[in-house]
């Protein structure tokens, strides 16, 4: 229900996310990971239309069920937003209105999508609030958002998120903020309201333990690009690309032992300025070639996963 | 030379109280007493709120507690701000989360490492210099020196802070969620640096951080701090993987799976366990 | 900590009072002499000396400040040398005008500067933002009695559709109006664009946008609240400058307020009526003051709570 074909999103002088193909059916959880400046918050802000000055959609087609959401002007994408498209973002305190009680920052999505009015929108907020595990909803409802905490924050932004039911909800690293404990229970709260609503989700994230306890399917993005797309369990248990692949190994887990020395992948993440010619990733990967000087595609291999690599596979 | 040795003895930090006492304080850390011995890391694990900066802080000399006492090698820190204590800052360094803030974003990082011996009168010079070529090299950013911040990379700026900690030939370093801001590729670079290093220079660490995954991997021992308490200690391994203490276990308990089976592992069991 | 934070506040002002009037005092005694500038030039010294024994004037300094203090706390504001009537009343007679200018002219600056600001910043770059923030230097630079004069000359001079001076109408009120706001207006917009600018780049207007709100109700609801908040304190300080403004202004256009009388009570050194309107003055920037405070609390929820509740 949701389709993004051949996206590309930068400024003038830099493209921040190339030419990404992504498929979302109802229900389904799609994780997409990425280090820091690989694109994957601008692929969700490109695809709500959300991108700010300078950053601009370059091309691509974002199709969300019958409706193309590129060629939708501000004013009809704004009915979508909020009810029908939902985004959870980072940072909740910082992204709620300070001097606005949160209750009605929740109302508001309700009076303005479902014409509520404003009594009935704020009881609709208790509910919501209750919903998503805030002690207490008639007396939080008219805390300020400085009054709380990080993760009521957070819960709060799920209820506005989730206050018209929308069918995709997008949620951008809503959990790195947040202590281990509240992690787990908003994770576990975000995947029981979807079961309940057969929301799908887009859930944007750098932590592959995040990925593991979420996600159906995962995309991996690096430099802008996606480099591999599998389901969850094959991306775990047998990564194609090489990046994925340093990635799992360098990874530190409280269950188990890592090696004295981790497997750790030389080199930095290039800057969109400095991306490298072909595939991004050539300078930092042991198997380059000459061949890598010419961009892989996103090529399925036999296990049902995308991998754009001219050497994919081996040993982890 | 040997890691240095920090004791800490009934820690007890407060703040506020109101005038008069009319509200109660906050008990930022409330009692805790730790070891760091010669040459080992001791990690501090523990969530938000549980006051493990605030230890950080002060097992570091950086602030006063309330009560208590913290012991460098056997002897206090001088008073706060006074000549002796500037001295002492050689032997003990801290190594916070944000690099970009901790380097002067005015000046090329090379500059900044001289500075900082300078500060300290290590050397003459051209002694200075050669050294930090040397630490360059040491941490991976070899002939970067001419940099400023704003032109590496968060991993790079973090060895550059590395490197200018070294400079001093600190006995102790206290990293305060040194890693938790870098990418989980980078973090594994600084984590085997920081290692290379303690090894090298037998430097002993106190490692604070919300992160138990890398606590686990970089810790010899380990305390588990909640709201100023510490509520378990041991070594690393035993307490990760056979922990005594309900918070612990519930912490653990809360870390996300590593892969999906695991995940379902787990559901599966607590399924069993409530049927 | 509320009543000692208004007490605070109290104690603070009646110290801003004191230090006022006792600036004043001080300035006018020492700069001339009341009674010579009173008293034609020819009048023998002898009549000049009982003048100045019958207003108190032949006693020590700290004599007199004494005395006028005490008089001060008796609700005695002394006698003007003009007309020997109270001092308090003859400024307090002049006060509702300066108020109806002073209101006017404030509102001109509230209104257009906001205006102008908030329309600056929604259109950043563009020529309308430009053009506001050029307006807003002319504003802010052009001495307030120059611009009076030459609206003079332009409105009522050469194209005669507004009074010169004087009050009555309000038709009269325009122009000094005008000359008093604008000034201010200047500055109440650079400052609001600067203020919007850096609210609407906050992360919680991208979640207002998320959530589907359309740009006006983002703009009115979710930023301006936020962005007034720094603008009303500035505002309040603003009036000083209003209060300041309304000497030369109603001097300029005639207008028959309390800074008219200010600048004739100095000129005669008509001692008791300066000392009168600079406690008026300092009582009313007090009182503003402590308002902006008291608002500023009001408007932004941080400040008025101190704790935060836990998860």
């Amino acid at each position: 229900m949701l389709r993004i074909e051949g996206l590309t999103v930068g400024t003038d002088s830099a493209d921040l996310v190339l030419d990404v193909d992504l498929e979302l059916a109802p229900g389904e959880t799609l994780c997409l990971v990425g280090e820091s400046g690989c694109g994957k918050s601008q692929t969700c802000l490109a695809a709500m239309g959300l991108t700010a000055h300078p950053v601009k959609r370059k091309s691509g087609a974002v199709r969300f069920f019958d409706t193309e959401l590129t060629a939708l002007g501000e004013h009809e994408f704004s009915d979508i937003r909020g009810r029908d498209l939902a985004m959870i973002f980072q940072d909740a305190s910082a992204a709620l209105n300070p001097v606005k009680r949160v209750g009605d920052q929740v109302a508001e999505v309700l009076c303005v999508h479902r014409g509520l009015s404003r009594r009935e929108a704020m009881a609709r907020a208790v509910e919501l609030f209750e919903m998503v595990g805030i002690p207490q909803p008639p007396r939080r409802v008219r805390a300020y958002p400085h009054e709380l905490s990080g993760g009521m924050c957070q819960r709060v932004m799920i209820a506005m998120a989730l206050a018209c039911r929308p069918r995709l909800i997008i949620a951008d690293e809503a959990t790195t903020a947040l202590d281990v404990t509240t992690q787990a229970q908003i994770l576990r709260l975000l995947k029981s309201l979807q079961a309940e609503t057969g929301a799908a989700m887009l859930f944007v994230t750098h932590d592959l333990g995040v990925v593991a306890e979420i996600a159906d399917r995962v995309a991996v993005m690096y430099s802008g690009r996606i480099v591999e797309l599998a389901d969850a369990d094959a991306l775990f248990t047998a990564p194609q690309h090489p990046y994925t692949q340093g990635l799992l190994a360098c990874r530190l887990h409280v269950s188990s032992t890592a090696p004295a020395r981790l497997d750790a992948i030389e080199g930095t993440v290039p800057t969109p300025a400095s991306r490298p010619q072909g595939c991004a990733f050539r300078m930092r990967c042991l198997r380059a070639s000459e061949t890598c000087h010419r961009l892989p595609a996103l090529a399925p291999m036999g296990t049902g996963q995308l991998v754009a690599c001219h050497f994919p596979g081996g040993a982890a | 030379m040997s890691g240095g040795e920090l004791v800490l003895t009934d820690i007890v930090r407060l703040y506020g109280g109101g005038w008069f006492g009319r509200h109660a304080p906050v008990r930022a850390v409330d009692g805790v007493s730790l070891r760091l011995e010669p040459g080992k890391t001791l990690g501090i694990v523990g969530e938000s709120g549980s006051g493990k900066s605030t230890l950080g802080r002060i097992a570091a000399g950086i602030e006063v507690p309330t009560s208590g006492r913290v012991l460098l090698n056997g002897k206090p820190y001088a008073p706060m701000g006074s000549a002796a204590w500037r001295r002492e800052r050689a032997s003990i360094q801290v190594i916070w989360q944000d690099p970009s803030r901790a380097l002067d974003p005015r000046m090329p990082i090379g500059g900044q490492i001289e500075e900082a011996m300078a500060a300290h009168r290590m050397l003459d010079r051209a002694g200075r210099l050669a050294r930090v070529g040397e630490l360059l090299e040491l941490v991976g950013l070899g002939g970067l020196g001419h940099r400023y911040v704003h032109q590496l990379s968060g991993g790079q700026q973090q060895r550059a802070v590395i490197a200018r900690a070294l400079s001093l030939a600190p006995q102790i370093v206290v990293c305060d969620e040194a890693v938790s801001a870098l990418d989980v590729s980078v973090q594994a670079q600084i984590i085997n640096l920081l290692n290379d290093l303690k090894a090298r220079f037998a430097i002993s660490y106190l490692f604070i951080s919300h992160d138990l995954g890398v606590v686990r991997h970089i810790s010899d021992s380990v305390a588990v701090m909640r709201e100023g308490r510490i509520v378990e200690t041991g070594d690393a391994q035993a307490v990760f993987s056979a922990p005594r203490h309900p918070y612990t276990k519930a912490l653990l308990a809360a870390v996300p799976a590593a892969t999906p089976a695991e995940r379902r592992a787990r559901e599966a069991l607590s399924r069993m366990e409530t049927a | 900590m509320r009543a000692s934070f208004l007490l605070s506040k109290v104690l603070r002002g009646l110290v801003t009072l004191l230090l006022a009037v006792t600036f004043a005092f001080l300035v006018l005694r020492v700069s001339g002499d009341p009674v010579t500038l009173m008293l034609p030039d020819d009048t023998p010294p002898d009549i000049i000396e009982r003048y100045r024994e019958i207003y108190g004037l032949d006693r020590t300094l700290p004599e007199q400040y004494l005395r006028y203090v005490g008089g001060l706390l008796n609700g005695d504001f002394g006698y003007s040398f003009r007309d020997g009537r109270p001092a308090l009343d003859v400024v307090l007679e002049r006060v509702p005008q300066t108020l109806v200018l002073g209101t006017a002219g404030f509102l001109i600056t509230s209104l257009v500067g906001i205006g102008a600001g908030i329309v600056a910043a929604l259109k950043r770059g563009t020529p309308v933002d430009l053009a506001a923030m050029g307006f807003a230097v002319f504003g802010h630079s052009m001495p307030n009695f120059f611009f009076g004069i030459v609206m003079i000359l332009l409105f009522a001079m050469t194209w005669r559709v507004l009074p010169s001076s004087g009050t009555g109408s309000f038709a009269h009120l325009i122009m000094p109006a005008v000359t008093l706001g604008i000034g201010g207006a200047g500055s109440i917009a650079r400052f609001t664009r600067s203020s919007m600018l850096e609210v609407l780049h906050q992360p919680f207007m991208r979640t207002a946008r998320a959530k589907g709100l359309k740009p006006a109700r983002r703009v009115i609801l979710h930023a301006v609240p936020n962005a007034a908040i720094p603008v009303i304190t500035v505002l309040g300080l603003r009036l000083g400058g209003i209060v300041a403004g309304a000497v030369v202004v109603e001097t300029v256009f005639a207008w028959p307020g309390v800074g008219q009388l200010l600048v004739t009570a100095v000129a005669q050194r008509d001692l008791a009526v300066v000392q009168t309107i600079v406690l008026l003055v300092a009582l009313t920037m007090v009182l503003v003051n402590f308002l902006v405070d008291v608002v500023y609390g009001w408007l932004d929820p941080r400040m008025a709570r101190a704790g935060k509740e836990t998860a």
